[in-house]
């Protein structure tokens, strides 16, 4: 029907002219309506240039002299189209032109995409594994705490509610009813301070991860350890309230007891395994030095008793550094899950692996837009040069230094790392921070007993010191130098700067519940004596 | 006489041709074709197949209009008529031609075509 109504469209026109003109259009590769008004001018042409031919020989003669007159059909057809391109409308040029320039840049996109997401890594190291064997040190499995504090966790009654939203910090703020069921909870709890005890016999502690969630990226291997360090932050609460009843109940020796197995369990979860035990470590520390602060407040303490307490924790003074192996492992798993694997220790980053491919989003897209994407060694190079540097910069009792090592790593570290370092300047701070919170402690103990031994109080810290009442002067961190120490009218104060880095003066600080905030961010001082009491 | 004229030399003539024909009355392919040859006496002779292109893209340029009308006896032609741009591209470029002819003459004498 087509070929018919084709046929129609030359009318009486020789064979070798619509033979043309069909060529001509054919080759035109144009929009259907423009090829159909070319046709018909040249048609119209052909039969006007023909009609005054008497007979089919000279009809045939003109047309082929016309044709060859005409000249090459593919030229016209390219002619043809290119004209009839520009006769369109500007909104149209402008639409094609844009539709044109997004297909390009989809085929390029989509081809950035293939190189992104080509080429498979190898998983060769259960990194799960090795932290395991990492932490373990190769110690025998029955001086781990581990286990068995988690069955102390996993026992432990959660405090009644009343408690949870009191601001009392002593048994004896609380009314009869309240102290009634407080000693209830305690001795529902009789069992897990039990189990607590006996896991403290055990020198060390360590976590074992489960090995068969090998993939560290899916976070699945820590969400064990989380539910269980929440447990342990609970249990911790426990023995806190235990170690102030058994004071407030005179039994200064079983407080003190419990006091330092609680700063040695916090003591011993720091500078092993990952970042988050580490800080439960330091959380718990911090509630044992607390306990004992409120301990000395609230009753009074022989010398032999403070000499106890203070020669525990100088004895056991350990310089514990934050350790990174673990998220250092958890970078490695995911460098080898998302970067190729060429053979010889290099490859390419594939999909999340690009987060490594430069310091920030814009680089990252050039790097991937120009195939430019860094190679595995390269980056496994810079993480190790970042966590070392970190690594260091936990080492260094001068804040400032510090951060200013780990900024230094953070610059230099691709956009992925910047996401977790900034943690690592916090928890590097906060280290340090109970580090100072325990010389704290130790110096409010060495003055009380100075003044149970002199009657009064040491005049400056140096006077501790040189009558060897510490071992040496106590670190404020916020200062980078000792203490701040002042004699008051029949007491003393003793503080640290705090996180603002200015003396207010051993100002305390209270959050909206009128609790004390130990380690307020500014315009106060972290005040360890007197100690601070909650507003009533 | 019948003259092909090299391709380039004759490229920015033939607009001007086409524009200074159509000037004077609306025409239809094959009638501007047949008047080129005609004024000028069969020495300017476009490629026929070339016109169409030529007349497209003025008409892209919208120096002439193209519009089909259909003849008493059913037949359809396009006839193309210049625009008032067109017009004014024309005065234009029969400017410069016209300088471009003096400057030829004092090039090649009191005869444009050279001995």
């Amino acid at each position: 029907m087509k070929d018919k109504d084709n046929k129609e469209a030359f009318g009486n026109l020789p064979d070798c002219v619509a033979d043309y003109i069909r060529l001509v259009i054919k080759k035109m590769r144009w929009q259907r309506k423009a090829c159909a008004d070319v046709q018909a001018e040249l048609i119209g042409h052909f039969e006007d240039a023909l009609k005054d031919c008497k007979t089919d020989e000279e009809r045939e003669k003109t047309a082929k002299k016309l044709i060859d007159n005409f000249g090459d059909a593919k030229l016209i057809a390219v002619l043809a189209r290119r004209a009839k391109k520009r006769c369109r409308p500007l909104w149209q040029k402008i639409l094609i032109h844009s539709f044109q320039a997004l297909v390009i840049v989809s085929i390029y996109l989509s081809i950035c995409g293939v190189y992104i997401s080509s080429g498979k890594p190898n998983i060769s190291v259960n990194y799960v594994e090795w932290l395991n064997t990492y932490v373990r040190q190769g110690r025998d499995e029955s001086l781990n705490i581990a286990p068995l504090l988690k069955k102390a966790a996993e026992l432990s009654i959660d405090e009644p509610n009343w408690l949870k939203k009191s601001n009392a910090s002593w048994p004896g703020d609380f009314n009869e009813t309240q102290l009634h069921e407080f000693e209830n909870w305690l001795a529902q709890n009789k069992q897990v301070l039990e189990t607590l005890r006996k896991a403290l016999d055990k020198p060390y502690y360590w976590n074992i991860y489960d090995a068969n969630k090998s993939d560290f990226t899916n976070m699945q291997v820590l969400a064990s350890p989380m539910k269980e360090l929440s447990n342990f932050r609970r249990l911790a609460k426990l023995v806190n309230w235990q170690i102030r009843y058994s004071a407030f109940k005179n039994n200064f020796e079983e407080a003190t007891n419990k006091a330092i197995e609680l700063c040695d369990l916090g003591q011993r979860m720091q500078g092993n395994g990952m970042l988050v035990e580490q800080l439960v470590g330091i959380a718990i520390e911090s509630t044992g030095h607390s306990a004992i602060s409120q301990m000395i407040d609230k009753t009074t303490p022989t010398t032999e008793q403070l000499e106890r307490i203070q020669n525990f924790l100088q004895q056991n003074y350990n310089d514990t550094v934050i350790d990174i192996s673990g998220e250092r492992a958890l970078v490695y798993d995911y460098i080898q899950r998302y970067f190729t694997d060429d053979g010889k220790g290099g490859g390419k980053p594939v999909r999340q692996g690009t987060g490594f491919a430069g310091k920030n989003t814009l680089q990252i897209i050039f790097n991937i837009l120009t195939f430019n994407l860094p190679d595995k060694k390269e980056i496994i190079e810079q993480i190790d040069n970042i966590y070392d540097t970190c690594q260091q910069g936990f080492q260094t009792a001068n804040l400032e230094t510090m951060k200013e090592q780990l900024n230094k790593a953070l610059y230099n570290s691709p956009m992925l790392m910047k996401i977790v370092l900034p943690a690592f300047e916090k928890v590097g701070e906060l280290s340090w921070r109970v580090k100072t919170q325990r010389d704290g402690l130790i110096t409010t103990l060495a003055i009380l007993r100075y003044r149970q031994q002199t009657g009064k109080y040491p005049d400056s810290l140096d006077e501790l010191l040189n009558k060897g009442f510490i071992n040496k002067m106590p670190y404020d961190v916020y200062r980078n130098g000792p203490l701040t120490y002042r004699k008051t009218n029949n007491n003393f104060i003793l503080y640290s700067l705090g996180e603002d880095l200015v003396d207010n003066g051993g100002k305390v600080i209270y959050n909206d519940k009128g609790q004390p905030r130990i380690w307020p961010q500014k315009d106060g001082d972290a005040v360890f004596w007197p100690v601070p009491h909650p507003v009533k | 006489m019948a003259m092909k004229f090299e391709r380039e030399l004759l490229k920015g003539i033939a607009p001007v041709v086409v524009l200074e024909i159509l000037s004077r009355g609306r025409m239809y392919g094959y009638e501007l074709s047949e008047a080129i040859e005609a004024k000028s006496q069969k020495i300017l002779t476009l490629g026929q197949g070339t016109l169409y292109p030529l007349l497209y893209n003025l008409e892209a340029q919208k120096l002439v209009k193209g519009q089909w009308v259909t003849a008493p006896s059913g037949r359809k032609r396009r006839y193309y008529s210049i625009t008032s741009k067109g017009k004014e591209r024309l005065d234009t470029d029969k400017v410069q031609l016209a300088d471009l002819f003096k400057a030829l003459k004092l090039v090649f004498g009191s005869a444009v075509v050279p001995a």
